[in-house]
């Protein structure tokens, strides 16, 4: 049995997560979550915490938690007058896989497993490796050409790259990216739990209904005439029978549009962001680039996207001292396990030569990332390529990483770097 | 020899198929019990184990679980082919 040692002060109930000290660094929070109560009721958000790395992993395996976190939602906080309206947006996103419970998550990711599978996406890493040295060259360019040799890593590589990729894999535009971006930002701040949003559920419901009405057509198109992508695979699968629905094609793809466009782009940004910030695992990772796969592996659980997953209890679960009963919201927080000193040897150090396996970056059980694999290509390539083709003088310009302040995805929004000299 | 952990499974076809699961790289998506329940077990850990299967099975189905694993944690070796 681990030998925990009590920091800090006890958690106060009426925590809000999202103020500013939280958002800026939560793990001391989370640090006297796990020492004191590992399970813990936070009144302002209305949801049981757990944190400790054995408990957020035995839960996430445990049907008893519900992972339609939604319903709920547009039953319990959406004001009644709103309640029929936005029903048709929730609907669509209701049948999101993440948001899915069997059997119907069970088919859907059947079907779109395949187009994600390990051996699929590393077919995937000459176009990967490519577009990042383009996108590269652009960095370059557009920090020569400004008055001050300062160019955003997180627009101009983390963004781009999985932006890039995702419209190739799905069958969209890139023209119509800045557009999409904004769709999928909109959906982030609900379901991403942008709680200071006022206006949030306005915004997811719009810009689920736009992203459907921009998809139609699109879908009608490769009906007539299919291409190499996934949504025309969806689209043959539909056609093949009751598998899948209009509505579920539509609903997966907004589901792919809106995972490809925010969580990879983070762990890119947040990987460069955590290198440069600890330059001797920045001088460790330019001393051997194969390194550069257990960098992203030591990220994802360091300081890894995907904070925390909501669930909703279907039956009273006991844990420790206490019971999580029937009905309610619970927060699975990856992000207090991933630190975890029962778990992780030092775990509040950076370490990229750390073994990768155990962390919970990625979940685990029947909803673990569907994208990682892709996830993982893209950032190994990109922050490889950056390290190795980046100055050594290089240096980001901020004094503290400029985070977003949202409950579920943890994500910068920009990394400015002066170039110094072009190497 | 087959190695800890793997196991030898005769396939409808007839010929036999060595199968494991690395148990450190599992994350328990349950995708190769979906396909396979008589070979993939999800035990109390949340992890899939091989097990020895009742019947035959299929080739085709066991290479789809490996192909649909996604974190590639399934090892196919074919120990006899009878083609």
């Amino acid at each position: 049995m681990t030998v925990r040692v009590f920091t800090g002060a006890a958690p106060r109930p009426d925590q809000n997560l999202l103020a500013p000290e939280l958002v800026r660094d939560p793990h001391p929070y989370y640090a006297a979550l796990r020492d004191h109560e590992p399970l813990h009721w936070n009144e302002r958000h209305h949801a049981w915490l757990v944190t400790r790395y054995d408990d957020v992993s035995s839960l996430l395996h445990d049907d008893r938690l519900s992972s339609d976190t939604l319903g709920p939602y547009l039953d319990r906080r959406v004001a009644e007058a709103d309640r029929e309206r936005y029903q048709e947006s929730f609907n669509l996103l209701r049948q999101w896989m993440t948001f899915a419970d069997p059997p119907d998550h069970t088919r859907l990711r059947m079907l779109v497993n395949k187009t994600f599978s390990p051996r699929r996406v590393r077919e995937l890493r000459d176009h990967v490796e490519q577009v990042v040295s383009l996108l590269l060259d652009d960095i370059f360019a557009a920090a020569q050409d400004s008055a001050d040799g300062v160019a955003d890593l997180h627009q101009g590589l983390a963004y781009l790259l999985p932006t890039m990729v995702t419209c190739a894999l799905l069958g969209t535009a890139h023209a119509d990216h800045d557009r999409l971006r904004t769709w999928s930002e909109d959906i982030g701040w609900l379901i991403n739990g942008g709680l200071d949003v006022p206006d949030r559920t306005e915004r997811a419901h719009r810009a689920v209904l736009d992203l459907r009405n921009y998809l139609d057509p699109l879908l009608a198109r490769l009906r007539q005439e299919p291409g190499d992508n996934l949504l025309s695979d969806l689209l043959a699968v539909e056609a093949e029978g009751e598998m899948l629905t209009h509505d579920e094609v539509i609903s997966q793809s907004i589901q792919l549009i809106d995972a490809g466009f925010k969580a990879t782009v983070s762990l890119i940004s947040t990987a460069l962001m955590l290198l440069w910030r600890h330059p001797d695992q920045l001088e460790r990772l330019r001393a051997d680039p194969s390194l550069a796969k257990s960098t992203i592996e030591e990220t994802l659980r360091f300081q890894g996207p995907a904070q925390m997953v909501a669930r909703w209890s279907r039956a009273d679960i006991p844990l420790h001292d206490g019971v999580i009963p029937e009905g309610q919201r619970v927060f699975l927080i990856m992000a207090a396990a991933n630190r975890d000193p029962g778990r992780f040897e030092n775990p509040d150090v950076l370490d990229i030569a750390r073994p990768a396996t155990g962390h919970l970056g990625f979940g685990q059980g029947r909803h673990y990332c569907l994208g990682a694999a892709l996830a993982r290509l893209q950032a190994e390539v990109a922050v490889g390529a950056a390290v190795e083709r980046l100055p050594r003088t290089s240096r980001l310009i901020d004094d503290e990483p400029n985070w977003q302040p949202t409950l579920l995805l943890r994500s910068l929004r920009s990394l400015p770097m002066a170039m110094g000299a072009k190497r | 020899m087959t190695p800890q952990g793997s196991q030898l499974v005769r396939l409808a076809d007839g010929g036999i198929l060595q199968v494991s699961v690395d148990r450190p790289t599992c994350v328990g998506s349950g995708m190769c019990n979906e396909l396979v329940p008589a070979l993939f077990r999800l035990d109390d850990s949340g992890k899939t184990r091989v097990v020895s299967p009742v019947g035959a099975v299929v080739r085709g189905d066991v290479e789809a679980a490996a192909e649909v694993c996604p974190v590639a944690a399934i090892g196919i070796i074919d120990a006899m082919d009878r083609e």
